[in-house]
């Protein structure tokens, strides 16, 4: 018998337990929600802080729809596969842009500039995510961009052996005393 | 507000980031300015970028510091990018000149070759005909 006591007692002590944790939880929910109905100034307004967080979420959904209206994705037309992707990752990195980046990099950012950040981030995001998509799509681009680098090189390498070729014959001139040509 | 707390060094610092903002946002969306080609539009969109980094530093960064060279630095940074935006649209306008030229050249070659094509049709028709 004392076993099955033992046996009640711990499942009644972890019941009491598990409960305790419910409530804790419970409780950590009703400081979130505590939290997020604080208030912040905006436009003479106390507004509560979960309404910016809708904005932002909202603002990036528009900056990467009126990203559809800039001539880069007006002309032509891509596939609507595409331009979906095209979107969604643009509204992702708006939402990543004033959640993650801004928060990160800045110390204490006011909820205006968290706006400003999510339109504009979700507009150039649509933009550079497309173009970086084309630039790997491309081929030709790709090799382009290729040649681009291996000239720069090539020309930078040549500056480098024409400047050091002339500073050693000057050092040769100053050492001999011959003339400098 | 007076004139003199607009030409504040201080105003004009803060307000230019914003400006600069307008100005891409007005290239990207103009139908005057073509910003079609990968390299113009990526340039156009980091411009964007780091003019709303500039705002960053300006209302969220505790350690930034404005000051009279970073107001001097920020306008000459506006012209340069104005100075693009207006190259920019002058080579569209002179692109889409000589394109509307071209198709007009192009439909006066297939006339004239209509033209000569009728005339050599009406000699050969006069040499069979003597």
């Amino acid at each position: 018998m004392p076993h099955r006591i033992e046996a009640a007692k711990a499942t009644v002590t972890s019941l009491a337990g598990n409960g305790a944790n419910i409530v804790a939880v419970a409780s950590a929910a009703t400081g979130l929600t505590q939290q997020l109905n604080q208030t912040h100034p905006f436009l003479y307004l106390d507004l509560p802080i979960w309404l910016f967080f809708a904005a932002a979420v909202i603002l990036s959904m528009m900056g990467s729809l009126v990203s559809l209206f800039v001539d880069l994705m007006a002309t032509p037309p891509p596939s609507p596969a595409r331009l979906a992707i095209n979107l969604v990752l643009g509204f992702l990195t708006g939402i990543i842009g004033a959640f993650v980046i801004l928060p990160s990099v800045t110390a204490a950012p006011p909820m205006p500039l968290l706006l400003l950040t999510a339109l504009s981030m979700s507009l150039l995001g649509t933009v550079i995510v497309r173009n970086i998509g084309e630039v790997l799509r491309s081929a030709e681009l790709w090799q382009s961009i290729k040649t681009i680098i291996k000239d720069v090189i090539i020309e930078a390498l040549e500056v480098a052996k024409k400047i050091a070729i002339e500073r050693w014959k000057l050092f040769l001139a100053l050492i001999f005393g011959g003339h400098s040509k | 507000m007076s004139i003199y707390t607009l030409l504040d060094w201080r105003f004009i610092n803060l307000a230019v980031p914003f400006i600069g903002l307008i100005s891409c946002a007005y290239l990207f969306f103009s139908r005057k300015t073509c910003t079609k080609r990968v390299g113009v539009s990526t340039a156009v969109a980091l411009s964007l970028m780091f003019w709303l980094m500039l705002t960053w530093a300006d209302w969220g960064s505790l350690s930034f510091v404005a000051s009279y060279q970073t107001m001097w630095a920020r306008v000459i940074l506006l012209v340069i990018s104005l100075l693009i935006a207006y190259e920019l649209r002058y080579y569209t306008r002179l692109s889409r000149f000589l394109r509307a030229k071209n198709n007009q050249l192009q439909l006066e070659k297939k006339q004239l070759h209509a033209i000569i094509h009728r005339l050599e049709t009406q000699l050969t028709h006069k040499d069979e005909s003597k």
